[in-house]
């Protein structure tokens, strides 16, 4: 009984441990600013939703509602405005990244000799990894 | 089978401490092969404690008397549903509860965020495997289940085997036993993930909603599970315990309350997080005092620091306890104090009147209740502290203040959703709020013409008119807008609407479930009972009730003997029911236990205990109590869980006409 313990116990150890051997790659940090207006975005909507709610129930006057609507209404403009500046430039960072991680990658490869297989998503047809566009229809790779 | 259940949980303390360190490693260098780590350690430590769990199981259905934990718990001649459910009867197998319950949950955190928050995820990991270190060390090391029986043979210790065990505790005969323990366990342990979360944002600083929309449907169950099981354990003392009430302030259910309040308080304020973006400190603040209670609790029933009826006794576990709690509020506040700066709220309260107001008002009286709680459970310790006597205060001293916290928070429960969020004016105030007082003092009016002149309680019934009436209206009013938009039927409309915010409406659920509840509490301010010493045909009376004592029986079974008096109860001269209370002697544990009878109807509860001989051995001592409204308790616990169920369902989306 003790034997069959040790032995699965050992087995689950080794499974545990293999993947700390497996040569890996580490992930990169989220954007944060740009979660941040994510959040305020959310907040703002949710407040307009809950604003026309406690009116349509009675709990606030017309005028108060007018003027809390305009608020809020301005505020979201400025955070999307904000939000989509914030995306273009943290889109720039994801290509530099993609980019220089390609590289990597294709070094790897070419180094396994083993090229991984990529289909295109419009027609289905087999293509080169590193193609940018699918050598039958013409649908751009991502 | 000792042996197997030995080493598995050994593997368990190496597995967790694995787990925690790989998780930080992977926080701190961000590679994948870590946490992946981390996360299979998660897996094998819940695969280990359930491996030992059933170990421990096996032990106690085939009654191996040999380990101490199954002599010291139950008997031979205990049913066999006992035998299983004794896993928590006892210290050592109750911490293996909490043990496995721990990583049945890193497990399941590690499972569902397996391909997300690869931020968070790491310190998630590190913190919860921190937990399951703590409590491997007491499994393994300091209360272990699996210690085997020793008895001294001249110098040296040698095994043996009891011939038969020393029995279930009677008052942990009883069918609640199956679920109380575990449904609080899972409230008190499910704490530590959004504790988890919290911590992982101090650390990542990543201090946006993310955690806590990651962490609201954990929040809320563990929430829901800490109501059932405090509730529960009330109804289980009702029917078990034989003193006619369900909640005496007692340490331990002081302890299972603590968290609960700090919880309530947070699933409130947390809206005001996610509307204004303000208290984000305060909100951090509560869920790690949850969770920080939750672990207090469990020291508090460990440790005999404070004597209670259903703490275990002093089992050595109070220093470990004190340590790891310590580290804990070490740990968290100086990461609170080292973040408060990115934790400053984005905008400021604009108005005393409005719904934020209302829920800053909830926070302060929940705060309120739980320094209180704490303070008058801790008071035997204090004050010995300072005069060397332990000074135990008692339940007036509790409900003298908890009375008027808890009136004033049901208010609030009526009148917070009746205002509006930023500002409020006097004149919406005056259509809100005037039908709803104005028909509340007319109740409170009928109610003293009735009869009801005790000033609590009629306090007590006028708020909770308001809060019912306020929550209807809610409810109508949102449906009759809606059928006038889609053209749905009345009841359709409220379906879709509360449907669509399930949060909302399953809030409301559970208010009204508060209500409810209140009203059954309030019942005990017309308490009544009697005492008699009866013989067979005798009487007595109770209000408008009459008692004739028709016999008394004696029987026995294999696992105890029993004497049951039989009352004819009778109203007005007219027969009702028959109630037996009866009173067990357990042979095993040689103790004795009062099984009580209970004639409940939604009105009041009759509720007879044997208390036993009378001196010269000719009658027997009965106790009558008359409870007014206590289903009224239950009942509203009822409520409250649907309540909470609906609050978990995901909202539903419609699709606007014309989307595909």
């Amino acid at each position: 009984m003790s034997f069959l313990a040790y032995t699965t116990g050992i087995a689950f150890l080794i499974w545990i441990i293999l993947p700390l051997f497996k040569k890996d790659s580490t992930w990169v940090s989220l954007y944060m600013e740009a979660d941040e207006l994510a959040d305020k975005k959310k907040r703002v909507y949710g407040n307009i939703a809950d604003l026309e709610f406690d009116f349509a129930m009675g709990r606030l006057s017309e005028k108060d509602f007018k003027h809390i609507r305009q608020a809020f209404l301005s505020e979201a403009g400025r955070v999307i405005e904000k939000l989509e500046s914030q995306k273009s430039s943290a889109f720039m960072d994801r290509i530099e990244n993609d980019i220089s991680n390609l590289g990597k990658k294709r070094k790897t490869k070419k180094k396994n000799k083993n090229r991984s297989k990529v289909f295109c998503i419009e027609c289905g047809t087999e293509n080169l990894p590193e193609a940018k566009f699918c050598m039958k229809c013409g649908k751009e790779m991502s | 089978m000792a042996d197997l259940g030995n080493i598995l949980l050994f593997f368990l303390f190496p597995v967790s401490v694995f787990t925690a360190l790989t998780a930080l490693a992977a926080g701190i260098t961000k590679r994948r092969g870590l946490l992946e780590a981390a996360r299979r350690g998660a897996y094998a430590a819940f695969a280990v404690t359930t491996l030992a769990v059933l170990a421990l199981e096996y032990l106690l259905v085939t009654s191996d008397f040999s380990i101490e934990y199954v002599a010291s718990n139950t008997n031979f001649a205990l049913p066999l549903f006992y035998k299983i459910v004794a896993l928590w009867a006892g210290h050592n197998g109750s911490l293996l509860l909490w043990t496995w319950i721990v990583t049945i949950f890193i497990a399941i955190v590690a499972y569902q965020h397996r391909h997300k928050n690869n931020d968070l995820m790491p310190y998630v990991l590190f913190v919860m495997g921190s937990t399951m270190v703590f409590f491997s060390i007491l499994s393994v090391f300091i209360s272990n289940p699996f210690q085997t029986l020793y008895q001294e043979v001249g110098n040296t210790l040698q095994e043996f085997t009891a011939r038969d065990g020393h029995g279930l505790n009677p008052l942990l005969q009883h069918p609640a036993m199956v679920i109380h323990p575990p449904v609080l366990f899972i409230g008190y342990v499910g704490s530590v993930v959004p504790f988890a979360f919290a911590i992982a944002a101090l650390i990542t600083g990543k201090l946006g909603t993310e955690w806590i929309h990651t962490t609201r449907r954990w929040a809320l169950t563990t929430w829901g599970f800490l109501a059932v099981g405090i509730i529960l354990g009330g109804k289980w003392a009702y029917v078990e315990l034989g003193w006619g009430g369900y909640w005496a302030w007692d340490p331990v259910e002081n302890a299972s309350l603590l968290p609960w309040l700090t919880s309530t308080a947070y699933l409130h304020s947390v809206m005001i997080q996610e509307r204004k973006g303000m208290l984000k400190i305060w909100n951090m603040a509560l869920v790690i005092a949850t969770y920080l209670l939750a672990i207090f609790g469990t020291f508090l029933t460990r440790s005999g620091i404070v004597s209670s009826v259903h703490a275990f006794a002093n089992s050595g576990l109070g220093p470990a306890f004190a340590i790891f709690l310590s580290m804990g509020i070490i740990f968290s506040v100086t990461l609170l104090l080292y973040r408060r700066k990115d934790l400053k709220p984005d905008e400021e309260m604009e108005s005393l009147v409005s719904r934020e107001s209302g829920f800053l008002f909830n926070n302060l009286l929940f705060l309120l209740a739980t320094i209180a709680v704490l303070w008058g459970t801790m008071f035997p310790v204090i004050s010995e502290l300072f005069t060397g006597d332990q000074i135990t205060v008692g339940p007036p001293w509790f409900n003298n203040i908890m009375i008027p916290i808890g009136l004033a928070l049901l208010l609030l429960t009526g009148a917070g959703p009746l205002l509006a969020w930023r500002h409020t004016s006097v004149e919406t105030l005056k259509r809100s709020f005037g039908w709803p007082i104005l028909g509340s003092i007319i109740f409170i009016m009928a109610l003293y013409a009735f009869g009801i002149h005790d000033g609590w309680a009629l306090g007590s019934f006028a708020i909770s008119f308001f809060v019912m009436w306020t929550i209807l209206v809610e409810f109508v009013k949102g449906a009759n807008i809606r059928r006038k938009n889609s053209g749905e039927n009345f009841l359709l409309a409220m379906y879709m609407l509360s449907r669509k915010n399930t949060r909302r409406y399953g809030g409301y659920l559970i208010h009204a479930a508060m209500v409810v509840m209140f009203v059954g509490f309030t019942g005990n301010a017309f308490n009544s009972e009697t005492r008699a010493e009866v013989g067979e045909g005798d009487s007595f009376n109770l209000g408008p009730y009459t008692f004739n004592a028709i016999q008394i029986t004696e029987a026995q079974t294999e696992n105890y003997s029993s004497q049951t008096l039989e009352l004819e109860m009778f109203r007005n001269d007219r027969l009702i029911s028959t109630i037996s209370p009866e009173k067990r002697y357990y042979f095993a544990s040689e103790q004795p236990s009062t099984e009580v009878d209970i004639y409940s109807t939604l009105r009041e509860d009759i509720y007879a205990v044997l208390s036993g001989m009378s001196n010269d051995g000719t009658k027997v001592i009965v106790q009558v109590y008359r409870n007014p409204l206590v289903n009224m308790v239950w009942i509203g616990a009822f409520i409250m869980g649907i309540g909470t169920l609906f609050a978990m369902l995901p909202n539903l989306r419609e699709n606007k006409a014309g989307d595909k």
